[in-house]
């Protein structure tokens, strides 16, 4: 397995000095496609090497950032609404990821570009929420009636809203991973001490995030259960930068770790976090953690196979890192990511269901999104499809 | 109703209009100079009263024409409610 | 100064065989872009069109690898279809496998678009002469591309007809230089001017018609590389059998029509504020109706005498 240039960056930031065009052009190719650019140019400016980059280059980890600070933008103005809504609702909503840790000004936050606001609620709360959030112009995005079955029999979210003004999405979850998968995680346990973050000048009400140790143990179950990890490599260097944070900020930060995921029984997300976090990112462990690992290793299932799995696809999912291998642990990655979110018994009838509706035409693809800039767009030079 | 002005507006000034752009939602605004009044009166600091901005601007009107300037007033003000370049003051929860 | 190889200096069969196999790497203004295809319309009209631009290799830094290529399956030969790659990313549905050419153009238009954001971008058309650059945003009606073609055979730099490239850091004007894309009617009018016309293959099967592309002076390409601070914008209504009309626009109408013609604006924040601020208080702006080819011509020779 070669190890992508994106990945050597992130392990050695220093061997930039060295570059010469095309390796830069190279780099820039494999953190666009992993979505990473201006976390690459976190770690140059946390590396004092940000002078070493050329404008070329610099060019476009700026334009990304032009983007994300747009989108923080228009999420801190959608969090302020959704407080208000709450406050008057009662309710305390938790906010999870890219929200959250932009609320909660993380470091990783920088330059980090996400979708959709991700809330935590408790399931009796999801229906008046639902319903003042339909009053105030948000759609459910699902208008399949297998889809809608599907999210709300088994998963651990509602289908995702729609703001049909703004086009801003929100997904709201009741739990971290899916309500029918065999281990179901007691949410109260997480939910019970969010952090309230009410130092925000812009917003009128306060907002709630995980505590540190739920958030990061949070984003290893929720990264370590996908299925489709173009964003894997993306995924693991958050973990990176809120384990530096919060091990930096917190006491005993591992045995919090240790003594959380024990208690929702996710003690393998962990062990995976911390495995991967050394194994692809040469991350140096500290000595709970190291021990965790040595002792979780020996009674860990499949570790040969799931090693293979990780180590092939946190990496820029680029031409220039296609393999076979790559392939391989593509697939495996697909259907561990469905068994692991559905037990065999529900997936088979749920996938061949999904198959024959589409056969029969009955759903119809999403239509791409119009990009905004018209004119540049050939499809409205081409407005009726032959 | 106490409203403030939020903060960091950039303004520029035209002859009868102004360009407003608000950080705080990434939107630019074209308004007429009397909104634009209105919009320079209020602090970003303090809340302060709709009413003692209506007196403001009514101090030097005759009185058959106030209910009018009161109503024409009260418009712009929901118009910058609108457009949230102002706020009506949040109580602490 | 050093001497720029140009693409002319390849032949016809090493334009293809670069395009085809690891990309023809090639200077678009401040951009490089890495084109790939195999198709022989693309190394046509790439040949025909970019002869004047300057051709570097893989050891330059490159801002985008563009192709364009058949998908895999059926639709490689019945009603053969054609797919936009900006490097693994199509952006786009595919297109008929003769409208390879003006979706290389578009798709390079998406990338700039969608990537250089440390310019305030805006839909319209930009010439200089005399030093002096004026700008004509792209409001429909505005027949902005026949009226940019006219006046770029008539004397004017080329920077761009679809594009204006404002610095935020200084407000200056970058050329891109590139094809001109022409449609319908326009294709006529511009092919009777009595200058000089180099057009790349007329396409007349999309939805809007019949499509080609005017090769930029080589005048323009030679000077992609010079900015230069906006003199005036000028925002331009076609209106038939109209007598030349030329008003004052109110600058801060100007001010919200320049950000409704923007690409970027809305996402640029208060740098695209400032930098739109700026254009409007150092250039004068007016609207022009007009129907007359040599009337709009001696307007614009007046304009920047």
């Amino acid at each position: 397995m070669v190890t992508s240039l994106l990945i050597q960056v992130l392990q050695e930031p220093a061997i930039i000095r060295h570059f010469n065009a095309s390796d830069w052009n190279l780099l820039l190719r494999q953190a666009s496609s992993a979505k990473m650019p201006a976390r690459l140019a976190y770690h140059l400016k946390a590396a004092d090497l940000i002078n070493a980059v050329p404008d070329k280059i610099l060019n476009h980890i700026n334009s990304e950032q032009v983007k994300v600070a747009h989108l923080h933008t228009q999420v801190h103005q959608e969090v302020q609404a959704l407080n208000q809504l709450f406050n008057k609702l009662d309710i305390k909503a938790i906010y999870l990821k890219g929200t959250a840790y932009l609320l909660a000004d993380l470091p990783l936050a920088q330059g980090r570009f996400f979708s959709d606001i991700d809330i935590l609620l408790n399931q009796d709360e999801i229906a008046k929420v639902e319903i003042a959030l339909k009053c105030q112009g948000w759609k459910s995005q699902k208008t399949d009636d297998h889809d809608q079955a599907y999210y709300r029999n088994y998963m651990h979210e509602i289908p995702p809203m729609q703001n049909i003004m703004r086009g801003t999405v929100i997904d709201i979850h009741h739990n971290i991973l899916p309500v029918c998968n065999d281990n179901i995680i007691d949410i109260s346990l997480l939910s019970v001490d969010a952090l309230k973050l009410d130092n925000i000048s812009t917003h009128c009400q306060p907002s709630y995030v995980l505590t540190p140790a739920v958030m990061f143990l949070h984003s290893a179950i929720h990264l370590f259960h996908e299925g489709e990890l173009e964003q894997g490599l993306r995924g693991l260097s958050d973990l990176d930068i809120l384990l530096s944070h919060f091990e930096e900020s917190e006491t005993n930060f591992s045995n919090q770790l240790i003594d959380l995921a024990k208690k929702i029984n996710q003690q393998q997300s962990l062990f995976y976090a911390w495995r991967y976090l050394n194994k692809v990112l040469k991350r140096k462990l500290s000595t709970t953690a190291q021990a965790f690992v040595g002792d979780y290793q020996q009674q860990a299932p499949n570790v040969a196979t799931i090693d293979f799995i990780f180590t092939n696809l946190f990496t820029a999912h680029h031409s220039t890192t296609a393999s076979w291998q790559f392939s391989v642990a593509a697939q495996l990655a697909y259907w561990r990511g469905h068994l692991l979110r559905m037990p065999l018994r529900l997936l088979i009838p749920h996938l061949m269901k999904k198959s024959w509706l589409q056969l029969s035409e009955l759903t119809k693809k999403e239509p791409d999104k119009i990009n905004k800039v018209d004119a540049l767009d050939p499809r409205f030079h081409q407005l009726d499809k032959e | 109703m106490h409203i403030t002005k939020v903060n960091n507006l950039r303004i520029k000034n035209f002859n009868d209009q102004v360009i407003v752009f608000d950080p705080n939602t990434g939107q630019t605004h074209c308004l007429d100079s009397n909104v634009n009044e209105i919009l320079n009166y209020l602090p970003t600091d303090k809340p302060c009263q709709s009413s003692q901005l209506k007196q403001f601007f009514m101090q030097d009107c005759l009185n058959d024409e106030k209910a009018m300037l009161n109503d024409y007033i009260q418009d712009m003000i929901d118009s910058l409610l609108k457009l949230k370049l102002i706020h009506t003051h949040c109580k602490n929860a | 100064m050093p001497i720029k190889t140009t693409l002319n200096s390849l032949c016809t069969n090493e334009i293809y065989q670069q395009l085809k196999n690891d990309g023809l790497v090639i200077a678009v203004g401040p951009f490089v872009f890495c084109i790939k295809s195999s198709l022989p319309s693309i190394a046509s009209n790439v040949e025909k069109i970019y002869g004047d631009f300057q051709l570097l290799s893989h050891d330059d830094l490159i801002d985008f690898y563009v192709s364009i290529k058949k998908p895999k399956g059926l639709r490689r030969f019945i009603k053969p279809q054609i797919n936009f790659y900006c490097d693994d990313y199509s952006p786009f549905l595919p297109l008929p496998a003769s409208q390879a050419f003006p979706l290389l153009e578009w798709g390079m238009n998406w990338c700039i678009a969608q990537h250089a954001h440390h310019y305030l971008l805006l839909h319209s058309a930009v010439l200089e002469k005399n030093g002096k650059s004026v700008i004509l945003p792209a409001q429909s009606g505005s027949g902005k591309s026949t009226l940019c073609a006219l006046l770029a055979l008539n004397g004017w730099r080329l920077l761009s007809d679809e594009m204006a490239l404002i610095d935020l850091q200084n407000c200056q004007l970058h050329a891109l230089a590139r094809p001109i894309s022409l449609k319908n009617e326009s294709i006529d009018v511009i092919h009777k001017q009595a200058c000089e016309t180099i057009f790349g293959e007329v396409v007349d099967d999309t939805n809007k018609g019949t499509i080609s592309h005017l090769k930029p002076s080589t005048f323009s390409v030679q000077q992609v590389e010079k900015t230069t601070a906006p003199f005036a914008i000028i925002f331009p209504k076609y209106q038939a059998e109209q007598v030349i009309c030329i008003e004052s626009t109110d600058k801060a109408a100007a001010f919200m029509n320049i950000i409704e013609n923007s690409f970027n604006y809305s996402i640029l924040g208060e740098a695209g504020f400032q930098a739109v601020a700026e254009l409007i208080d150092n250039t004068q702006c007016h609207t022009l109706t007009y129907s007359n080819t040599a009337e709009v011509l001696a307007f614009f020779e007046e304009l920047v005498s």
